[in-house]
């Protein structure tokens, strides 16, 4: 037998290996999912995290554990100050600590979110009590998923450190507004920079990195990227 | 004429695909998957592992399409180079498969006629198993995949000179395996 033809065989055998029927019929389904969630800005990525059933099954389990009443269902609403807060707490660290090892980063990644929409909703408001209490709940988060193990992962840790900065950013931001005397008004037609854009996009431009760079903060690189599951 | 039409077809899905046109890169995907899928099963050997590398392929794929042009050879082989670091990077994390793990995999029913073809077959088999990473995947490129030596030169990011000679000396050494005796 020559090389050729041996080799001529070991291809048939090589092109019979063919994807399973189920990558085959929702191979692409999944990747387009991880597509749109890569495409996604910042914020909305987590969006597409917790969107995803296993995480809503998680969900699920955990209002069951709890006895399904009526208050931890309204506790998610609850904000830092809150009467209900310690109740949203509470249910958090159990969901961490029960959420099985690969389910662990998708956890805290969803936690770590609601921290950081706090803060930004504290400095929305403007009321320094609500920011302190909202820095308050990052450190005490951060403590609570180490304890329960959803930290350990690299992914989990630089979500931690990119919320942290973006906290960081935030108050830093409020504190400078703070400072500023106020402009005196613009002559029309004599506008410095083009309008800004509104909402969380202007918040999260806005930001600055605390090393005392004057870098412009890209939102991509405040929020914490979250593995996804099956994929 | 049928292939010519074929290959318009798909220069075009690249081109909306380039424009963001995730159907058009869907498209892509379904054409590529079983192509890329072997290609990695052969290395890694395991059916999980092989599925996930070769979505994070297309994953990579995804996000570097802009970057492919026609000078960097045939989408495929584009493909196929990702496809390969995503392996050399897993190998390196692993553990060499053993030739025993190699001996276990089964030869479907009627390819082989005789025993002497088989065990031929098998030693082949085992002594491209046994060859480094990058002399088997040419192998595999130039006669399982039929990638031209041009384009195979782009996938390895070598000469085409030297995978031409490289194939010649793999050969040579498969054809010594052979001549030995049982």
């Amino acid at each position: 037998m020559k090389i050729t033809q041996a080799l001529k065989q070991l291809k048939k055998e090589y092109l019979a290996t063919q994807p399973s029927e189920l990558l085959r019929e929702h191979g692409w389904d999944a990747l387009e999912a991880r597509i749109k969630e890569e495409q996604a800005p910042g914020l909305m990525r987590l969006w597409y995290v917790a969107k995803k059933p296993l995480f809503l099954i998680a969900s699920v389990v955990l209002v069951v554990i709890l006895g399904g009443t009526g208050t931890v269902y309204a506790a998610q609403w609850a904000k830092p100050g809150d009467r209900l807060y310690p109740v949203k707490i509470a249910s958090e660290r159990i969901a961490a600590q029960i959420a099985p090892e690969q389910w662990k980063d998708e956890v805290a990644g969803a936690i770590l979110h609601r921290r950081v929409s706090e803060a930004q909703e504290a400095v929305d408001t403007k009321e320094e009590m609500r920011v302190k209490h909202a820095q308050e709940e990052y450190v005490r988060t951060v403590d609570s998923l180490r304890i329960a193990g959803a930290l350990r992962s690299e992914t989990a840790t630089k979500a931690a450190e990119n919320a942290k900065e973006s906290i960081e950013a935030m108050t830093k931001r409020r504190q400078e507004d703070k400072e500023k005397p106020s402009k005196p008004p613009k002559e029309r037609g004599k506008e410095e920079n083009p309008p800004s854009p509104t909402g969380n996009v202007k918040i999260l431009q806005q930001m600055r990195v605390p090393s005392g760079d004057e870098k412009k903060v890209n939102e991509h690189d405040l929020i914490p990227s979250i593995p996804t599951i099956g994929l | 004429m049928v292939q010519e039409q074929d290959n318009i077809k798909f220069q075009t899905l690249i081109r909306n695909a380039q424009h963001g046109n995730r159907q058009a890169y869907g498209e892509i995907y379904r054409m590529l998957l079983p192509r890329i899928y072997r290609f990695v099963w052969y290395e890694v050997r395991d059916k999980q592992t092989a599925e996930d590398l070769t979505q994070v392929t297309f994953l990579r794929l995804w996000k570097a399409i802009n970057s492919y042009d026609t000078e960097k050879g045939s989408f495929p082989s584009f493909t196929f180079a990702i496809a390969r670091n995503l392996i050399i990077d897993w190998q390196r994390k692993k553990r060499p498969v053993s030739l025993e793990a190699i001996g276990e995999i089964e030869i479907p029913d009627g390819i082989m006629d005789t025993l002497v073809q088989k065990e031929t077959g098998e030693r082949v088999k085992q002594a491209l198993a046994a060859l480094p990473v990058d002399d088997r995947q040419l192998v595999v490129l130039r006669y399982f995949e039929e990638v031209s030596y041009s384009d195979i030169a782009k996938t390895m990011n070598k000469k085409e000179g030297a995978v031409r000679v490289k194939l010649h000396r793999i050969l040579r050494q498969l054809k010594g395996i052979l001549e030995k005796p049982l």
